[in-house]
């Protein structure tokens, strides 16, 4: 009888003793997000409604005065617009280019491997000197870009000068970096079909093209979607192109959201204002992320 | 137009096969040279004078990417006038004072969540998990704040001390402590080791694998980081190396060659590491998505 209130006592003891370690041993990682993530997000809310505004130093509630003030702010709705186009301009060409290039580099072979590191090395780059170079490269005397163009008979371009091409050009830079980290992607997509798919088509006498597009393109839809969705959250984080690039012009040309957010806040120093721009960027990007978690599960599973 | 390289096609002549080879290597050294000549024009113009880069850039010739005058000019003007040692000592302090840690912190709260069975284990899991959403761009501004009410506003610390806890990490440690089999607890429960010396005997050792991948994940991360370390630091001392390459060149960009030196340092360690340790990257990139 005792023996067994006293296991019992040790079994409780030993619950316990697992709290407590748990909670201890969870509570550095737990604490550091909450704070430097969590809280921050939450006080971004509180932010957008007041005036805080570091060069006046006071923080006075204001109600929805921001919110007001940026619904009918030209300069709100044109980044927005400039956010969209680049975005759609980035995906499209970024989707299209990993899925192509994947496809080419399928096949193993050390050329084949040494161009697949080439495809990547970008990625490893720093945004900001992957910018600085371009940006030399865009140069309408000294840059190569205009010099292959003349070598090859067409004229000299304006690129980042031009108020048509520079959002073009920013968005080849950053599609130019970030390729690879797609055809990575779509490489892992692309090996997980099984080999036999393919023997099945070819035996029911299909050739290379109609194999692509009724064995492949169904299987890596997914793979498809998911570097879609998350290629699209990428483009709503850029700031060093733009930093470095243009600075939002020409005349606010590649003026990007998270660069309007940049300007208010640390230029201008309008804190309250720029966290209403951060709580509709928030917003945006939580629907896109929301779709990126249920496509993320839902391709570990498969 | 690119299309797929056939390869047992019966129906095509040895002709049209050969074709399609070279048409096929073609194609694959166009995308690596694409891939390439940025870098290659970046490199080869840190090592020359600047009047040179100017004068072979038109017209475009194998001079554009060769040096004829080799010169270290630019990386002694860069290092030392421009202060850009200094700028490359910060980041790499920042990148080691952030992973260090993070060894410690991810993997003991992975442990925690993993192995032990504690009240509201699986509603933290779920919270540090939720907290992936959060995009640093929209928070900016109150990280700002809180920087500044920590008083670590302007120092290195505002750049490392937000970063050590990663729910990436977190979540790439718990699902390697899965793969290690309970038995080894037992056998050190056995032995007597309690939670903290299970972690350190029997986890901690076989975690390694991992811990890489995540090491060089957060140090080319960190390396590159820009737009955080842009808002945090004030002072010029303390900028990381991309802030001083950012700044220095939207201000003016006179000297081309200086310029590409900047840019070669703040480029080429992400570089190297990744030479040195591919086999890393191609797993686990395709499973995160996260950063970039």
């Amino acid at each position: 009888m005792l023996s067994r209130i006293s296991k019992l006592a040790s079994e409780l003891w030993q619950d316990r003793l697992e709290n407590f370690y748990g909670w201890m041993f969870v509570l550095p990682a737990l604490i550091g997000v909450l704070i430097f993530r969590a809280w921050p997000m939450i006080r971004a809310f509180f932010l957008s409604f007041t005036s805080y505004s570091l060069i006046f130093g006071d923080a006075n509630f204001i109600g929805v005065a921001n919110y007001v003030e940026m619904f009918t702010s030209s300069r709100f709705y044109s980044s927005i617009l400039v956010t969209f186009q680049y975005t759609f301009m980035r995906v499209i060409a970024e989707v299209l280019l990993a899925l192509i290039i994947a496809l080419i580099l399928r096949k193993g072979g050390p050329f084949v491997k040494a161009v697949r590191i080439t495809v990547f090395l970008p990625v490893v780059t720093s945004l900001v000197a992957a910018a600085v170079v371009w940006k030399l490269m865009y140069h309408p005397i000294f840059g190569i870009v205009n010099g292959f163009l003349n070598a090859v008979g067409l004229p000299t371009q304006d690129f980042l000068a031009s108020v048509t091409q520079a959002l073009p050009s920013l968005t080849a830079t950053v599609v130019w970096k970030h390729v690879g980290f797609s055809v990575i992607i779509f490489l892992s997509g692309l090996n997980a079909i099984p080999r036999q798919f393919y023997e099945a088509a070819e035996v029911d006498g299909a050739n290379k093209v109609q194999q692509f597009f009724h064995v492949t393109l169904p299987l890596i839809k997914r793979t498809l979607m998911y570097v879609i969705v998350i290629t699209t959250i990428f483009s709503f984080k850029v700031l060093g192109p733009v930093y470095v690039m243009t600075q939002g012009g020409p005349r606010g040309a590649t003026r990007l959201l998270v660069y309007n957010i940049y300007e208010t806040g640390f230029q201008a120093m309008r804190l309250g204002y720029a966290s209403t721009l951060s709580v509709v960027m928030f917003l945006i990007l939580a629907v896109f992320t929301f779709f990126q978690i249920r496509l993320l599960r839902s391709e570990v599973e498969y | 137009m690119i299309r797929q390289k056939s390869r047992n096609d019966n129906a095509f002549s040895s002709g049209r096969k050969i074709l399609f080879k070279i048409f096929h290597y073609v194609v694959l050294i166009a995308i690596a040279a694409i891939m390439l000549i940025p870098l290659i024009w970046m490199l080869g113009g840190a090592f020359r004078p600047h009047n040179e880069i100017y004068q072979s850039s038109y017209p475009l010739s194998w001079s554009t990417f060769i040096p004829q005058k080799f010169t270290i000019d630019n990386f002694t003007h860069v290092l030392f006038t421009r202060n850009f040692g200094r700028y490359f000592l910060n980041s790499v302090y920042v990148a080691v004072a952030m992973i260090v840690p993070s060894w410690y912190v991810n993997s003991l709260a992975a442990y925690a969540l993993e192995r032990l069975d504690f009240f509201g284990s699986r509603f933290s899991y779920g919270l540090i998990l939720t907290t992936m959403l959060v995009p640093i761009q929209a928070t900016l501004v109150p990280t700002y704040l809180l920087i500044k009410q920590l008083g670590m506003h302007n120092t290195l610390w505002a750049l490392i001390v937000p970063f050590i806890s990663e729910p990436f990490a977190v979540f790439l440690l718990v699902q390697h402590i899965k793969d290690i089999p309970k038995d080894l607890d037992d056998a050190a429960a056995i032995d007597g080791c309690g939670f903290w010396q299970t972690y350190w005997k029997v986890i901690l050792p076989n975690l390694k694998r991992s811990l890489a991948t995540v090491t060089l994940m957060k140090f080319i991360w960190a390396w590159n980081a820009f737009t955080w370390p842009l808002i945090a630091i004030n002072s010029s001392s303390k900028w990381t190396l991309q802030v001083a390459l950012a700044t220095l060149t939207t201000r003016q960009t006179t000297n081309y060659g200086n310029t590409f030196a900047g840019a070669a340092l703040a480029t080429i360690p992400p570089l190297l590491l990744f030479a040195f340790a591919q086999r890393y990257f191609t797993g686990s990139t395709a499973l995160s998505g996260m950063k970039t």
